[in-house]
């Protein structure tokens, strides 16, 4: 069965404009203009529409197992194609934490039999994420894992993540460190400046993050391990990460999503679906993460998908866990950011695409050429919708989308080539297709 | 201009609207030295004083301005509350609503309680506290004890001393002093000042001598002692020794200066024993003013009315 994907506008990293793709046996078979349709392939009509490869997503918390009243592989999965992110890694803060092979391969198992997403599995730096003993890092990269994290928590002790690094170079997998000195931000449920004065609400320093991206670049050039810095959100932060690409430290580093999209600032109606960690940026920083992003000293994006049941995000400001719901929205997140920033979408589309892809070495994935897998998005970006919780896939309703109208709309998600998402259809039942064959 | 409108801070209001408030809360002093304190202003409204925080001063206050104008007066305080019965503030609002307020009072240890009552009720939401956020009332009643005495703000010096940082009457107080164009100094060691203060338009000086220079309005604030644990001070004796209001550094204040503190004072600590009980203190004045502005703001945000000597 072959897929023609007529009159789309693509962006990607190989090609950019009007080609037509077409895809035989799940990957990508040729891009180019005008490919006649006289075999009687299925086409798609996608005039009018953007064609990205599948975006990648490398920060996400679906929450299972411990938490699955939050999320589930399931939910979040369609979430993720709903957004047009086929790829996606979630992070080992659930519990029990993913810190051994059990279940990093329970993970991978369950989400291959739900045949939506491809997941990828990041493990725990420490075991139960508890900064003292290393993980079973060798292990679990035996079971799959792509990095390691103790995403949620900073790794505290110096020492402890010295040796961590040195370990997971020696495997050969990369570190993605969070970011923060708790004795700094403990207490604090917003960014400090201005507005945190304004609304009364108890601050986090800027330098609660960046204080701990220093060590952490220092010990990247101490043990020579690929170090990715998860969420950055301040402008030392970028400055510190710009300043370790200068001197060649293997450093990389991601922007979410929502630190691109709201201030400080918007924080003003205490809505609890703004409140994030690390919080969200002053303009002055969040005009840094742009340029960041244009010359490349941000690397890739992330949605740091968090979601939470209703009723703990209808509480008092400070009294609400952090974390934004993301990936039933993330194409819709991407186009934002491109209509309020200016950025272009290539660079946008790349970062979240191609970068991801090279990073972590997914060779057949991020980009829209001959042979890579038919992972693509259709994107329709004139069509506007209403944000309603029902239509969202994710457990998480805690958007600051929610009820908002929204610009741009997800037509198709295909994986494989073959669709899975359908904005008519809803979720496609891959798994009786496949057992059908 | 007043009728259905919420008050979550005193910045909701420009200065002559500000200025109508004291006008209005002038008329109604009067009223308190009748010898029958009540006026039917507010007949068959239901006001209900919502206190997630314990406060008496507040809470007393904001009773006896209701009663007087005749509403229908409902307490509802967290120690008697489902709250302590794991109820979220979400539901107790719900079932509240359910009970025809027209008007809530609210009082929360948590910035933005008031805006988030909002959301489940239609009725007048008046903030009489919100954790470290605001206290537009206390506000209000400080610019009215300021305008009884001076008649004026714009040529007002406002010197505020002490622990600004965990102050929503201050932060309210910058807010509408500024509104009202009278000039602020504050002073406070900078572990107490919150981020970029200067942006409500006051100037931050290093020693209390100098924000007190001429000024028309000397202002203390509480000093917790717990704070010296989260090591923002080292002692209280040193804060007193550096920051305290005394009899001597009231010198250099204006002839006439007024002394003001939002209460309950430390005596020895922020200010001087001396100098609380000295004839320029205007702090038990404050507590009467805190009822007339109140019955003020409920009047004119209720639409009560009209009553004999007022307009
Ligand atoms: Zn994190």
């Amino acid at each position: 069965m072959k897929v023609l994907i007529k009159g789309g506008d693509l962006i990607s990293h190989s090609y950019v404009g009007k080609y037509d793709v077409l895809i035989s046996d799940g990957r990508i078979e040729k891009v180019a203009k005008d490919i006649d349709n006289d075999n009687g392939y299925r086409e798609i009509d996608a005039s009018g529409c953007f064609v990205f490869p599948g975006f990648i997503d490398m920060h996400t918390h679906l929450r299972e197992p411990g938490f699955e009243y939050r999320e589930t592989l399931d939910t979040g999965l369609k979430a993720a194609l709903h957004g047009g992110v086929t790829t996606l890694a979630c992070m080992p803060n659930t519990l029990p934490a993913i810190d051994n092979k059990a279940n990093v391969s329970f993970l991978l198992g369950k989400s291959k039999d739900l045949h939506l997403a491809d997941l990828l599995v990041i493990g725990a730096i420490t075991k139960r994420r508890e900064g003292k003993e290393l993980a079973n890092m060798g292990e679990m990269k035996m079971a799959g894992v792509v990095a390691f994290s103790d995403d949620g928590s900073p790794v505290t002790n110096s020492h402890i993540m010295r040796r961590a690094m040195e370990y997971a170079k020696s495997i050969d997998l990369p570190v993605i460190s969070h970011c923060e000195v708790t004795e700094l931000s403990n207490g604090g449920h917003m960014r400090e400046g201005w507005f945190s004065t304004y609304f009364g609400i108890y601050p986090i320093p800027d330098v609660a993050e960046s204080i701990m991206v220093a060590r952490d670049i220092e010990l990247s050039y101490l043990t020579g391990e690929r170090l990715h810095i998860a969420h950055v959100s301040t402008k030392r932060s970028v400055s510190l990460v710009k300043q370790a690409k200068r001197d060649g430290i293997p450093v990389t580093c991601e922007v979410t999503l929502n630190h691109l999209l709201f201030t400080d600032e918007d924080l003003f109606d205490y809505d609890t679906n703004k409140k994030v960690n690390p919080p969200l940026p002053t303009r002055k920083d969040q005009d840094v993460l742009y340029e960041a992003i244009e010359d490349g000293t941000i690397d890739i994006l992330v949605t740091d998908h968090a979601p939470y049941a209703p009723h703990e995000k209808e509480v008092e400001f400070q009294r609400a866990p952090f974390g934004i719901s993301g990936l039933d929205l993330f194409s819709n997140m991407l186009f934002e950011v491109h209509r309020r920033s200016g950025i272009g979408m290539r660079k946008l589309v790349e970062a979240a695409t191609f970068v991801p892809a090279r990073l972590y070495r997914l060779e057949d994935k991020g980009d829209i050429k001959e042979r890579n897998l038919g992972d693509l998005v259709i994107f329709d970006p004139t069509q506007t919708w209403e944000c309603l919780p029902e239509i969202l896939y994710s457990k998480g309703k805690n958007t600051p989308f929610i009820g908002k109208e929204i610009k741009g709309k997800v037509i198709a998600t295909l994986k494989n080539g073959e669709i899975v998402y359908d904005a008519e259809e809803g979720m496609m039942r891959r798994v009786e297709e496949i057992e059908a064959r | 201009m007043f009728k259905g409108r919420d008050v979550i801070d005193v910045d909701c209001f420009n200065k002559e609207e500000l200025l109508r408030i004291f006008q209005t809360a002038e008329s109604f002093k009067e009223i308190l030295s009748r010898p029958i304190k009540k006026v039917p202003a507010l007949r068959g409204k239901r006001v209900c004083n919502l206190f997630f925080e314990p406060s008496t001063r507040t809470r007393i206050s904001f009773e006896i301005a209701e009663k007087t104008l005749s509403a229908d007066v409902t307490n509802f305080t967290a120690s008697t509350s489902s709250l302590k019965k794991g109820e979220s503030f979400k539901d107790t609002i719900l079932t509240l609503s359910a009970m025809g307020i027209d008007l809530y009072v609210i009082r929360h240890s948590e910035p933005g309680a008031p805006v988030m009552l909002k959301r489940y009720t239609n009725a007048v939401v008046i903030n009489a506290g919100d954790g470290i956020h605001a206290h537009p009332t206390q506000a209000i009643l400080d610019g009215y004890t300021v305008w009884e005495k001076k008649k004026d703000f714009t040529n007002v010096k406002i010197a505020i001393i002490g622990d600004i940082y965990h102050s929503r009457v201050a932060r309210s107080d910058m807010k509408m002093f500024r509104i009202l164009g009278s000039e602020i100094s504050i002073c406070a060691p900078y572990t107490l000042l919150p981020k970029d203060v200067e942006n409500y338009g006051v100037t931050v000086a290093k020693k209390p001598e100098e924000a007190i220079e001429n000024a028309d309005v000397v202002m203390g604030l509480r000093m917790q002692l717990e704070r010296q644990s989260s090591g923002l001070f080292p002692s209280l004796r040193e804060y007193n020794e550096m920051f305290g209001i005394t009899p001597e550094r009231m010198k250099h204040a204006k002839p006439d200066a007024i002394l003001m503190h939002p209460g309950p004072i430390n005596r020895g600590v922020e200010l001087d024993s001396y100098t609380a009980d000295a004839t320029y203190s205007v702090i038990p004045e404050q507590v009467t003013n805190g009822v007339v502005t109140r019955m003020a703001l409920l009047y004119l945000l209720l639409g009560g009315v009209q009553i004999e000597g007022t307009d």
